[in-house]
């Protein structure tokens, strides 16, 4: 595989009793600690290389660019971590016994949503939308059986919510009626040569191994798409309709998916399409091991192996620790209690940390990667240029694809190439 | 090209998020609150029922 520069937002979403109270928005107290930190770099950057902001009373969470699935993973879990830290030093400081919650989610007990997005630097030479749908739709209306999150809504425990709330095969909008395709077209890049692909259909995911596998497949998918390599590939007649079917039914025998020509098959046959293709471009460890899993994990639906890929699918993790809750105490609200704290992101009263710390699911990656991967950015994008040319100049203006510095001479810098780490010459192209 | 860094008051502790070891299991326990929360309406789909 080659490298695919890649990254995901989050929007976090916090709770605290005394929210309202005197002003008081931990949403905004959390962004002020983190300026006045030393993980603070310029404007909304920070350290490593991401963007940190508010957005429409959420936290959220804009990666560093990353070069790979793996990276992506270790990034995301950083964001995630700073967040817990700042929630704790509010705790300490602000809030006496009250507690603060963060949730790595996508709705709320009421059902209101929230996003969690993934981008990826794809080549304008691939035809917008024509070849995106007919290459990449089948993959995205699919995948969810096992890189969705799980959730609650209207009463009815679901594979995916973001996939259960997607109304649209193509739309530009992120706030309703959203399309499994978006249009989105702001690439922060030489548009020329980069579309950043705004993929907002997947969830916000705790599991590592799901997040990781998100990433491979899709990046695998988009690469196949920009070599020509999927022309063969399974047609969805109507792939809103099956995505709504699929996303509310919890055993694999009772999937299925329509083809244009009227076959009925599994999603798991579509995802073993691109299974098969993207066995002929993996190359390194890191791709063979990823491909092993993913083998694995279409295997283990097929056969229903549940127990085993709950440590690797999120939506099923999520259901057994529902169940367990339940087991304890029924009711909806206990249920509604577990469904939403597995993904606190705090490890005291997270159910999924509960879970991981009892060995009950995969990691990919170890907390010495995610403690470097909080100060520091990935070394191999822009996001190491941008960090250097940070430390050393005065920033006036900061953003993804350019900075204006000030050192007596004000100027401004682009920053077109997400996978350049150094400047041609020393800070040469700067006009 | 240095910049002049300014004074940062609070510095990052890994030792508060990477402590799992100080967990009690025996105190976990669901909490109401996350039954109870809300949320402000973010990016995220709103499919009619």
């Amino acid at each position: 595989m080659r490298k695919m520069v890649q990254g995901t937002e989050h929007e976090y979403t916090l709770y605290c009793r005394k929210m309202g109270t005197m002003g008081f928005d931990p949403h905004m107290m959390a962004l002020d600690l983190l300026r006045d930190s030393d993980l603070h770099l310029a404007g909304e950057f920070i350290t490593n290389g991401s963007r940190v902001y508010y957005d429409v009373g959420h936290f959220e969470v804009s990666t560093a660019e990353t070069t790979n699935f793996h990276d992506v993973v270790v990034w995301e879990k950083a964001g995630e971590k700073i967040l817990d830290w700042l929630r704790r030093v509010m705790e300490e400081k602000y809030t006496g016994d009250m507690k603060i919650h963060a949730f790595k989610n996508n709705t709320s007990p009421d059902g209101t949503s929230y996003g969690s997005h993934e981008n990826y630097c794809v080549s304008r030479d691939v035809p917008f939308p024509g070849q995106y749908l007919r290459d990449l739709v089948p993959h995205l209306a699919t995948r969810f059986i096992y890189t969705g999150a799980g959730d609650i809504l209207r009463g009815k425990y679901v594979l995916s919510p973001m996939a259960f709330l997607t109304s649209q095969v193509i739309s530009g909008e992120t706030m309703h009626d959203t399309g499994i395709l978006n249009t989105r077209d702001e690439p922060h890049a030489d548009g020329r040569v980069w579309r950043r692909l705004h993929v907002i259909v997947g969830d916000a995911l705790m599991n590592e191994t799901a997040i990781m596998l998100r990433h491979f497949t899709t990046s695998a998918v988009l690469q196949l798409m920009e070599d020509g390599r999927l022309d063969d590939v399974p047609r969805l007649k109507d792939p809103i309709r099956d995505v709504w079917h699929n996303v509310e039914i919890r055993n694999p025998e009772q999937w299925k998916v329509e083809l244009e020509d009227g076959r009925i098959v599994s999603p798991i046959d579509v995802q073993r399409y691109y299974l098969e293709k993207i066995e002929t471009t993996v190359q390194d460890d890191w791709e063979k091991r990823a491909m092993r899993t993913f083998e694995e994990v279409l295997d283990g639906l097929e056969n229903r192996r549940s127990k085993d890929l709950a440590r690797r699918i999120e939506w099923l993790d999520r259901y057994y620790a529902i169940q367990e809750a339940g087991a304890k105490k029924a009711g909806p609200e206990v249920e509604m209690m577990a469904c939403k704290q597995y993904s606190e992101i705090g490890a005291e009263r997270s159910l999924f940390y509960k879970r991981q710390r009892a060995g009950l699911v995969e990691r990919m990656t170890d907390d010495d990667a995610i403690k470097k991967a909080i100060q520091e950015p990935p070394k191999d994008t822009r996001a190491a240029l941008r960090r250097e040319l940070c430390d050393t100049f005065n920033i006036e203006m900061i953003d993804w694809s350019m900075l204006v510095v000030n050192d007596g001479t004000r100027r401004r810098i682009d920053l077109l190439d997400p996978y350049a780490t150094k400047m041609e010459a020393p800070y040469a192209t700067a006009s | 090209p240095k910049r002049k860094k300014s004074e940062k008051k609070l510095e990052f502790e890994a030792g508060k998020v990477f402590t799992p070891g100080e967990v009690k299991e025996e105190d976990f326990e669901l909490d109401l609150e996350s039954s109870k929360y809300r949320a402000q309406k973010g990016e995220g789909g709103d499919r009619r029922a």
